[in-house]
Order: C-alpha cells, then structure tokens, then sequence
C-alpha cells in the first residue's frame, strides 16, 4: 500500500511537471540571445572591447529583436586618439497573408547621452494590420575616455490577434547583458 | 490470465498513471479554454454594454435582420451579466440553456442556423454603427470591434475594412495610423517609409523605418544611399491621409 501511495505520487508530481513545462513553452518558437565580445584593435587598452549584444523572439508571424553594440578604436586622424562609438535599434516584423492580422508593438532604442540627440527613440504606436517591419535605431561616436561600455540598448515587443480563429502570439527581446545573456559567445 | 494481468499491481500503476497523464492533460485544456472563455466573456458583456435600450426589438422581430446586421450567429448570454432579457426570452429558459450547450460543443454555423440575430452594434467612440464585415471573410463575430481599445484604433480598423471592401486592400502590406498627426498610413509594397532627422554634419540619419518585410530584409537602413534603388521612399507626411474624410465621418 505504501509502495502504491509512493508511486502515484511520484506519477502526480511527473504529470503537474509536464503540464507546467508545456504550459511554459508553448509560446516560443525560437528565443535567441547572445552577447560578443571582443578587441578589435590589439593597441587597444585591453578594458577597451568591442561588444555585440542581441535578442531575438519570434511566434507565429510575429519577430521581434533588440541589437546594441558599443567598441572603440583608435582614429588615426587624431593621432590614435581613443573613440568611442554605439548604436541601438529595436526591430518587430509581422510576416502573414492575413491581412486582417493585427499587431500591436513597441520598439525601443538608446544609445549613452551624448553621442546623439535624443538619444533614445521609443516612440508612440498603434495597431497594424497586415505584414510590415519596423525599426528604430540611435548611433553616435565620441571620445573614448568619456564613455563606458554597455550604455547603449535596443528592445522590442509585439502581440497579435488572428480574427480568423482568436489565435494569439507574443514576442518580446531585448539586447541582453552579459548576465542576462544566455550565450556568451568567446 | 485477464484476471492476472487485471491484479497485477504493475498493470493497476501504468494504467493510474496513463488516466493521470491524460486527467492532467484534459484539466491544461480545461483550463486554457476557460481563459479563452473568459475573455471572450469579458468582450460580450462589453458589447451588451453598447447596446442602447431602444434598440431592442420584441422577440418576434429578433429573426428579421436589417440591413446593417449580420444575421444568423448568435450570441449565448453571459451568466454574470444582469442585463436584463426580454419578456419573451424569460419565457423559454430551456432553449436559451440548450442553445448555450449546443453553443459550447459545436461550431458557430451550425448551432446558429435558426438562432435570432444580434442587434446592430454601435461604437463606443461614437462612430456610428459598425459596418458589415462579410461572412465570407471567416472572421469570428464582432472580434475586430471588441479588441478596439482606443477611438484612434476602431479608425484604423474601420479604414482597413473598407479598403478590403473596396478591393484595394491588396495594394498595401499593412494599414495603420501615424499617432502623431491622427493620418492613416497604408503603405504599398515596394515602399519604405522613413522618419529622419539632420545630424550635426547636416546630414539626414533615418532614426525610423517602416516597410513590407520583403522591403527590410537587412532590418534597418539609418542612410539615404543604403536603401535599395528600386524601392520607393516616403515619409509619413507625404502618404498619410484623414480617416475620418476617408469614412465619411464627422469628427
């Protein structure tokens, strides 16, 4: 009897376990998110490394991704003077032939004040109907020694409704850091 | 043999377990179809909201549609709702319990062959009455209206509706609205719309880009001279048009 009582347990714990793990996933298609860094200059100062940062999340028609980069390099011009560039975009695509689809979405970008005005875009938006893609995006470049890296994001979001079938999809990225990152690429 | 194989404990636990998976299974599904239930509840009682008392009609006049309504779907009553119900409908609580049951176990069109028709709806933002959305579009019953949240919304959606009607839908990839100035922006295939701005060289920097996504394979263009020669570009103030002159409506 305590053999039983332990096994159907253990069966009940396996089945919660696998409608909460299917509860979870079933909304993500693909979830990418990656941080690389590097040193583009070896003269460089070795804090000074050059980083790529993206997210991407696509379901059903719907991709949305979040880029940001930061690095410097030396300008020769300027006698191997240190500079310091960045930029940032955020990017939600709707690909469908329904053109009844309808996507709400947010996109958002900055880059480190200072290097462009305004230096961060998140603009107001409304519903769409159909297939489009939209992107905003800041860069700018200053001096090397006035900027740290990471200052710089990009991120977006998007939700659809199908009023064919009441279907529903999310996405939702942003470019990671390198603790929310979940690949660290060498 | 059965009989060894029914008492075998081996067998009693697997089959436990198999009605386990699939009780877990059926109670996930319960659950996901209760909150789409639940929604869609949410969206009725709104709707029932709009309906303004003289537009109720005697049971008898229910199955006469006019010309604005689409006849033949019907909409069960909400349990929480206390909006009260004809005289007549009181009368027959049975069919209206029995077409709540046909209603959650079969499809819309075939519960709904001989059921009453809806009233015509009327915008909360007080556009009028919603026009029409052919049958023959398969969209579900007023699903357009009810996820309208906003008046600028219901707009675009009313917009959209009418160029599908129009049959010039087809020419755009999407229709949408520029929440800065109120315009409609239905952009055509082979078209990018840009926002930019003049950097401190006095060079425009596109900080913006909308297009078809066959037209933004790279994602973004932030140059004049990246985007493609065979693309057409424009800016909102150019292809935006009022969607209120394009109803016919008065603001």
């Amino acid at each position: 009897m305590k053999k039983m009582t332990t096994f159907f347990t253990i069966a009940l714990l396996v089945c919660i376990a696998i409608c909460v793990a299917f509860a979870g996933n079933q909304n993500r298609d693909r979830s990418v998110s990656y941080v690389y860094p590097h040193n583009p200059d070896e003269d460089l100062p070795g804090p000074c490394k050059s980083v790529y940062n993206y997210g991407s999340d696509s379901e059903g028609p719907l991709s949305s991704s979040g880029y940001s980069y930061t690095g410097y390099w030396l300008n020769e011009n300027e006698e191997n003077k240190i500079r310091f560039g960045a930029n940032a975009s955020g990017y939600v695509s709707c690909s469908t032939d329904n053109d009844n689809y309808r996507t709400t979405y947010k996109l958002y970008a900055k880059v480190p004040s200072g290097l462009q005005f305004p230096n961060e875009r998140n603009p107001e938006t409304l519903p769409k109907f159909g297939s489009f893609s939209e992107s905003v995006s800041r860069a700018g470049e200053g001096n090397g020694m006035s900027y740290a890296i990471g200052g710089a994001s990009g991120s977006a979001s998007a939700s659809g409704k199908n009023p064919s079938n009441g279907a529903q999809h999310t996405t939702s990225a942003a470019s990671p850091t390198p603790v929310t990152a979940r690949e660290l690429r060498p | 043999m059965l009989r060894d194989l029914l008492s075998s404990r081996w067998f009693q636990g697997g089959f436990a377990f198999f009605v386990l998976v699939v009780g877990g299974s059926l109670l996930y599904s319960w659950h996901v179809q209760r909150t789409t239930e639940a929604e869609f509840a949410r969206h009725d009682r709104f709707r029932q909201g709009l309906e303004k008392p003289s537009d109720a009609r005697p049971a008898e006049e229910v199955n006469v549609p006019t010309d604005n309504e689409t006849p033949g779907l019907v909409n069960t009553p909400d349990e929480t709702t206390e909006t009260p119900m004809p005289d007549a409908t009181e009368a027959l609580p049975n069919e209206t319990e029995l077409l709540d049951l046909a209603d959650a176990f079969f499809p819309d069109d075939v519960v709904s062959e001989d059921a009453p028709a809806e009233d015509v709806q009327v915008s909360r933002f007080g556009l009028g009455p919603y026009p029409e959305i052919p049958k023959e579009w398969g969209l579900i019953e007023n699903f357009l209206w009810e996820i309208c949240d906003t008046i600028e919304e219901e707009l675009i959606t009313r917009v959209h509706v009418k160029m599908r009607k129009e049959g010039i839908r087809s020419k755009y990839g999407s229709v949408g609205m520029n929440p800065r100035t109120g315009q409609i922006i239905a952009l055509e295939r082979g078209t990018v719309l840009v926002e930019y701005e003049i950097d401190e060289n006095g060079d425009k920097r596109i900080w913006r880009t909308l297009a078809h996504p066959d037209d933004l394979e790279q994602g973004m263009y932030t140059r004049f001279s990246d985007i493609p020669s065979h693309l057409k570009i424009v800016t909102p103030d150019e292809i935006g048009f009022d969607p209120y002159e394009y109803l016919g409506l008065s603001k």
